[in-house]
């Protein structure tokens, strides 16, 4: 990734965290404040009737000589008797009345007043506008990055429209924000992120506003509503979701890129299951933790490969209309218990694309299940769990095994079992075990090629071939015996691999045996191909196989000039049948040779 | 890169936490500063009680201020010099001028984003004065025998009160929202026309003060209503047309 994007994200989140905070902080300044009345005076009513009637020489006219109160007045003041105070007092009343004035009201105070900071409409941006802007601004740094996300781009401005509806929903209108809005617009604001990410990165994505709305609803919503009340939850969670948040939207969106057709149109399906799996990855993160980097990887990883199933097999995640999210969950989950649980290096990438492979071809032939919401994802991590423990046992059995197959190989042939079983789909169903036994036969054979005669390509073929013929001819050489005990399959390959390491021990072997490497694989897919149909034969006659693979690896070494590796492999096929049906080879010199070379 | 990023992540939380902090203390010290402005002024027949609503205030006034003074957001610490200043102002506690003086330094350079709280930094400390001469009146106008020396102070404080809030409405009609400047003309006309005008005025009247206290009453008014403050407390008629050497 290009770190000015890795910058950008990091300044990005650290700028919309710092927004929020400001908000609230401005919500609270901004709050109504209290503007104090004065205190009430609580004057004599000598000390009222002497200021009312001498403030105006129009009042004081009332009580100097000649006015109406002016019995009660001596000289500049009021006379002080009770009798005067109460007529003035009274005076005052009638003089106030006669002004249009409420006498008594008049001497009452304002009482205190709750004052805005701003007029309105004369402020600085509402909180919720200063969130936007931020958004907005973060938009604009990414074009600085990318100019091929500018604000003119379709597929920005339905992206942004479809963030700015969804966050309009989580957060209030009066601006009252609480610790879960924020975490709702840091859920959200990641998502944005990831949208632009993924259309720089997928020029040909075509974003649907309405569906992109729908799954980030489905997605985020429930989780907001789950934000726990408790400070350690919060944050727990917002660590664990700041972490996964991008990862997750990001996989999410190429997901989409990769399957454009199911989020187009009128059917919402897949957003409702795409939103499913998303809720579900959120909060088995946020309520159970990330121990490490690897268990956020591989939550991602696994969460990529059930998206996939969700895009595919929407209905898988659905039910009366309604996500599915426990169900995403459990899956989640359990592939995430078996992945940790799992010996190196399948507990870390090895394993997650190994899961990812199994919950890939389980899921697309969910259909094929008696119960087919319900039991596939069962019967993936069966199959998830058997590779990883079949191939852990075959590391164990032939530490050599190492130097020829790297984690990826091990991948690939997982994968090419698994591909090449559903094209016969009753083997893929949670009664049909005959997946476990292909699989244990090439691990088994795995084990046994302690020399190394095979390459990685080899026993990619070998597995391939294995599936096939499990595939077209089920219930027979690949059937795991009662007690678990080996299928017939690997007695037969292993067989050709003791027999290619024994030839190697006659004198001149090692120089001049032919069977390894590409002769040995096409011995064993030939062996593979001719038993299939017949695998009885192999329980009855294997020792005139072994009998059979001796004698030619005889022969080729002592008459190496004569007997080369394609005359080996003619020989093989020639002799076979007859191995397999109980004939013994007998004397296999260099006269019967040449005449079977020949067609005899 | 990883620890790097989970760093970040956990500073990003504790900010965000801090931040948090922050407004929810503004929030509940503007909160409670209502709360005990009420409880003082609704149970004057309890003086245990309003004690203890002035205690409160004072306490308030305290810790806000020590907020204030510990924040580093410059609008922060407005905020909180606000409700330390109008708290300690309600409180009768002398510490109203320090808050409101150390408020309005900030708010030198802030004043358009805080116009509210700013507004009210400059004339708080005149509230409390008022509030404190209109104790001294109340105690004084309703005493056996008052002395035109105390209603002649107690004249004289309020007018000068009077004087700064008239002077500060110039700058206040500019800088403050207007539903703000129209409580704060309401405080003046409060103060000349009733607290003055007619009670302090009349409480010399009474005593036999030999200041002319109609003639600097009168001189009040007319520099309020050159201000173009509206006076509805005072007589409809008989305002002075110009300013009087008293």
């Amino acid at each position: 990734m290009n770190i000015t994007l890795i910058q950008f994200a990091v300044q990005s989140i650290v700028r919309l965290s710092s927004v929020s905070r400001q908000a609230a902080e401005q919500r609270s300044r901004n709050e109504t404040a209290l503007l104090p009345g004065f205190a009430a005076q609580e004057p004599n009513p000598l000390t009222v009737v002497n200021g009312f009637f001498t403030i105006t020489d129009e009042r004081e006219a009332h009580v100097k000589d000649g006015g109406s109160l002016a019995e009660y007045w001596d000289g500049n003041r009021a006379k002080t008797d009770p009798l005067s105070v109460d007529a003035l007092y009274i005076g005052a009343l009638r003089v106030s009345a006669e002004e249009g004035v409420d006498f008594a009201a008049a001497l009452i105070p304002s009482g205190e007043s709750m004052i805005r900071q701003f007029d309105p409409g004369k402020g600085p941006l509402s909180p919720f506008a200063r969130i936007a802007l931020t958004a907005a601004d973060i938009v604009l740094d990414y074009i600085a990055v990318d100019p091929g996300i500018a604000s003119d781009n379709p597929n920005s401005q339905k992206l942004i429209a479809a963030f700015a509806r969804n966050l309009a929903d989580f957060l209030p209108d009066n601006g009252d924000y609480g610790p879960r809005e924020k975490f709702a617009e840091r859920l959200a604001g990641g998502f944005l992120r990831a949208g632009l990410a993924a259309i720089s990165s997928n020029p040909k994505l075509v974003v649907d506003e309405e569906h992109f709305e729908k799954l980030l609803g489905n997605a985020l919503k429930p989780v907001v509503e789950k934000f726990p009340d408790s400070i350690s939850g919060r944050i727990q969670w917002k660590q664990v979701t700041d972490a996964i948040v991008g990862p997750a939207a990001q996989a999410a969106l190429e997901t989409i890129a990769a399957h454009q057709a199911e989020f187009l149109g009128d059917s919402f399906d897949a957003d409702i299951a795409l939103g499913a799996v998303t809720q579900a990855l959120l909060l088995e993160a946020a309520e159970n933790g990330l121990k490490d980097q690897a268990s956020r990887d591989g939550l991602i990883g696994l969460y990529q490969a059930v998206i996939g199933v969700a895009a595919t097999r929407p209905e898988l995640f659905i039910e009366g209309g309604q996500p599915r999210e426990a169900l995403a969950r459990e899956a989640l989950k359990s592939f995430a218990d078996v992945l940790a649980n799992s010996n190196p290096p399948f507990n870390r990438q090895t394993g997650v694309a190994l899961a990812s492979a199994a919950i890939e071809v389980v899921g697309a032939n969910a259909h094929r299940f008696a119960d087919p919401q319900n039991n596939w994802h069962g019967v993936a991590l069966k199959v998830f769990k058997n590779l990883t423990v079949e191939f852990t046992d075959a590391l164990a059995q032939n530490g050599n095994l190492k130097q020829v197959l790297s984690r990826d190989q091990f991948v690939d042939i997982g994968r090419i079992v698994l591909n090449e079983i559903s094209h016969n789909p009753t083997l893929i169903t949670e009664s049909n075990d005959e997946w476990h036994g292909v699989i244990r036969t090439v691990t088994s054979a795995m084990a046994a090629d302690t020399k190394l005669l095979l390459t990685s390509e080899d026993w990619k073929e070998i597995a391939r071939v294995a599936a096939i013929e499990a595939a077209t001819n089920p219930a027979r050489l690949f059937k795991l015996e009662e007690n678990q005990g080996n299928p017939l399959a690997t007695d037969l390959i292993t067989a050709l691999l003791t027999g290619a390491a024994n030839a190697l021990a006659l004198p001149n072997g090692a120089e001049r045996t032919v069977l390894a490497g590409a002769v040995l694989r096409d011995a064993i897919v030939f062996a593979l191909q001719s038993a299939a149909g017949n695998a009885q034969s192999i329980s009855k006659h294997l020792e005139r196989v072994i009998e059979l693979i001796d004698e030619l690896n005889q022969l080729a070494v002592e008459k190496h000039l004569e007997i080369g590796s394609k005359e080996w492999l003619h020989l093989f096929r020639a002799l076979l049948g007859s191995a397999l049906d109980g004939t013994k080879v007998g004397n296999l010199d260099i006269d019967r040779a040449t005449k079977l070379l020949q067609g005899g | 890169m990883n620890i790097f990023l989970k760093s970040l992540v956990s500073i990003t939380a504790i900010a965000l936490l801090a931040g948090c902090q922050t407004a929810l203390q503004l929030h509940d010290a503007n909160q409670q500063l209502t709360s005990y402005y009420y409880a003082k002024n609704q149970v004057t027949d309890d003086p245990a009680m309003r004690e203890t609503a002035i205690a409160s205030l004072r306490d308030l006034g305290k810790a806000s201020a020590a907020a204030a003074r510990k924040t580093k957001d410059p609008l922060n610490k407005i905020s909180f010099y606000r409700i330390a200043a109008t708290a300690a102002g309600q409180a009768d506690d002398p510490a109203v001028l320090e808050y409101a003086g150390e408020g309005s330094k900030v708010c030198e350079k802030h004043w358009s984003e805080a116009p509210r709280d700013c507004g009210m930094l400059t004339f708080i400390d005149d509230i409390a004065a008022v509030d404190e001469t209109t104790a001294e009146f109340n105690r004084v106008s309703n005493s056996e025998s008052p002395t035109a020396q105390q209603a002649q102070k107690i004249f004289e404080n309020y007018e000068a009160s009077a004087k700064n809030m008239i002077a500060g409405f110039e700058t206040l009609a500019t800088s403050v929202p207007a539903e703000m400047l129209t409580v704060y003309s309401k405080r003046i006309d409060d103060l000349v026309c009733i607290s003055i005008g007619n009670n302090a005025r009349g409480l010399v009247n009474q005593t036999e003060g030999d200041i002319n206290a109609k003639c600097r009453f009168n001189n009040l008014w007319f520099e309020a209503m050159e201000a173009e403050i509206t006076l509805s407390k005072c007589p409809q008629s008989g305002a002075p047309t110009a300013a009087q050497n008293c």
